[in-house]
């Protein structure tokens, strides 16, 4: 019996591409300022909420929503650290303090958006743009959605690709990610530095949510639904790799969606059951390759979290 | 007028809540070799790091070329004019070793020189040419130590701290480095040397401390240390 695989195959692609866009902006943040920072979920949520309204109240083209997107996130971003993380830091808090700390920032944003989405009855909301169908692929079409997704991704990717080797200031944020010490001996003033670090990790996440929004409903735990993916994207790069959190990115957008419809004709599970995979791809590599792909070892990292850091 | 570059004054430092060095007064003169000696655990290290802002200062004051500098950020000390090579994690693994003479550049404007200067770099250690495009993670130690020297001298600083860059080497490279380290000071900077090896370190310098237990304990010129009968006791056995 053949199954047909097209369909999963395309939203593989779509949603591999989303995982990457949201999990690039958590692997930089972490490499930079060796936060884990659970309330990445909420920057994308703030992403799709601007997008779709901005669209479906102020009619705005989409591509001016979600420019909007990225730059309400990316301010987002910026203010959390701030507000809150940089002077936990500057402290000497140890990484595993900041990691709750973002997990209360993360609340606190949710649900202000909750209330917001209450208040003006969209707790539930979609992009109003029509995706069309391009052209026929197996069983499947490739639709308008796949045509902005993959490319945007792949344009993203490229443009982080020039900055982090290509520019002074991305070798910096590099040089902050291998070895801050040294960094700052070297002249670099990292809390500068940072901030672009959270501008750009915060800005593809907002368009990552906007992008989102166009093709499901959303609500207001929608990023903090997709965390566990856009954790799983991170850590099977090792939570520092650039092109680690690439692949990643696609081999849980692949193996959810294949694996699910594969689950699904041969064993009759739920598609329900989807989140599973990543929660198991996670697990598998603590248990298997804690290196992740690029060498790095997350359980060395997570440990690292626990201990204290010797700092002012 | 004092030909001081740097001056410790009370320093007290550590980590966290610890205290490491204690109520410490140096005097780094310019132009200059200082070596400061110690054996293990003595507080050599942290006394440098407490100088480029590394540490936590407890008391005391650091004073760089007559200015105050106590409270100023690493970064900002850094850009002054303070180098320094850290004994270990003192190269940028993940980056190229080209990438890491230009973060070593990375302050000063003119990208041009830099380029000149990495050049010429490349033209004293040809190892990193060589490898130019490779990770410097994978460099060998006396390779890296190489580097992470180069990287330094890149900012063009006017002192130069050193923690012990001859530790774990062998010996054919340990002369290539201390060779160096006289090159560097002929170029008119001032050099502060940490090592375990005393009879070294004390024979290359100018002027030495002896750290035990995060205080200084002694100091005079190289000759005066290696000449005194309590430090020979102490630190080189007896022959």
């Amino acid at each position: 019996m053949a199954i047909d695989l097209t369909l999963p195959l395309l939203n593989s692609l779509a949603l591999g591409s989303l995982y990457t866009l949201m999990a690039l902006g958590l692997t930089i943040t972490f490499s930079v300022t060796r936060i884990p920072n659970f309330a990445h979920a909420e920057l994308v949520t703030v992403g799709g909420y601007v997008t779709a309204v901005l669209v479906n109240f102020m009619a705005l083209p989409p591509h001016i929503a979600l420019l909007a997107a990225f730059t309400a996130s990316a301010i987002l971003a910026l203010s959390m650290d701030e507000l809150v993380f940089k002077p936990l830091y500057k402290r000497g808090s140890r990484p595993l303090f900041l990691l709750v700390a973002s997990i209360g920032v993360g609340l606190i944003v949710r649900y202000i958006l909750f209330s917001l989405a209450d208040a003006t009855g969209n707790i539930t909301i979609q992009t109003n743009v029509s995706v069309n169908p391009i052209m026929r692929f197996g069983r499947a079409y490739i639709t308008t959605f796949h045509a902005i997704v993959i490319p945007a991704t792949i344009a993203i990717v490229i443009a982080l690709h020039i900055l982090f080797h290509y520019t002074l200031m991305g070798k910096a944020l590099r040089a902050i990610s291998d070895n801050e010490d040294l960094a700052r001996v070297s002249g670099i003033r990292i809390y500068r530095l940072r901030r672009v670090a959270w501008l750009i990790a915060g800005g593809v996440a907002g368009l990552a949510g906007g992008l989102w929004s166009i093709s499901l409903i959303i609500d207001p735990n929608f990023g903090w639904d997709t965390l566990l993916r856009i954790f799983a994207s991170s850590i099977l790069g090792g939570l520092t790799s650039f092109w680690g959190t690439i692949i990643g990115g696609y081999i849980v957008g692949f193996a959810e969606n294949i694996g699910i419809a594969l689950l699904n004709t041969w064993f009759g599970i739920n598609t329900a059951y989807r989140p599973l995979i990543s929660f198991a791809i996670i697990v598998a590599v603590f248990l298997i390759r804690p290196r992740g792909f690029a060498g790095i070892d997350v359980r060395n990292i997570v440990s690292r979290l626990v201990v204290s850091r010797p700092r002012s | 007028m004092s030909n001081a570059i740097i001056e410790a004054r009370g320093v007290t430092a550590g980590y966290g809540k610890s205290v490491i060095i204690e109520d410490n007064d140096i005097v780094i003169e310019r132009g200059k070799i200082t070596s400061i000696v110690g054996p293990n655990g003595s507080g050599k290290s942290t006394l440098l790091k407490t100088i480029v802002g590394l540490t936590r200062l407890f008391a005391g004051h650091i004073i760089y070329d007559g200015h105050e500098i106590t409270r100023m950020q690493p970064e900002e000390r850094s850009r002054i004019g303070i180098g320094y090579v850290p004994q270990v994690a003192n190269i940028f693994p993940n980056l190229t070793i080209v990438e890491n003479l230009e973060i070593g550049g990375y302050m000063r404007k003119s990208r041009e020189e830099v380029k000149r200067d990495i050049e010429e770099v490349m033209d004293i250690f040809p190892v990193l040419r060589e490898r130019a495009r490779q990770k410097a993670g994978t460099l060998s130690g006396g390779e890296r130590q190489m580097l992470a020297m180069a990287r330094a001298l890149m900012a063009k600083p006017n002192i130069l701290l050193l923690d012990e860059p001859a530790a774990a080497l062998a010996p054919i490279v340990v002369s290539r480095i201390f060779a160096k380290i006289r090159e560097i000071v002929s170029k008119g900077i001032t050099v502060v040397l940490v090592e375990q090896h005393a009879k070294r370190a004390l024979e290359l310098c100018d002027y030495g401390y002896v750290m035990t237990s995060g205080r200084v304990v002694m100091r005079g010129s190289g000759k005066e240390i290696l000449s005194d009968e309590k430090f020979v006791e102490a630190f080189l056995g007896r022959r």
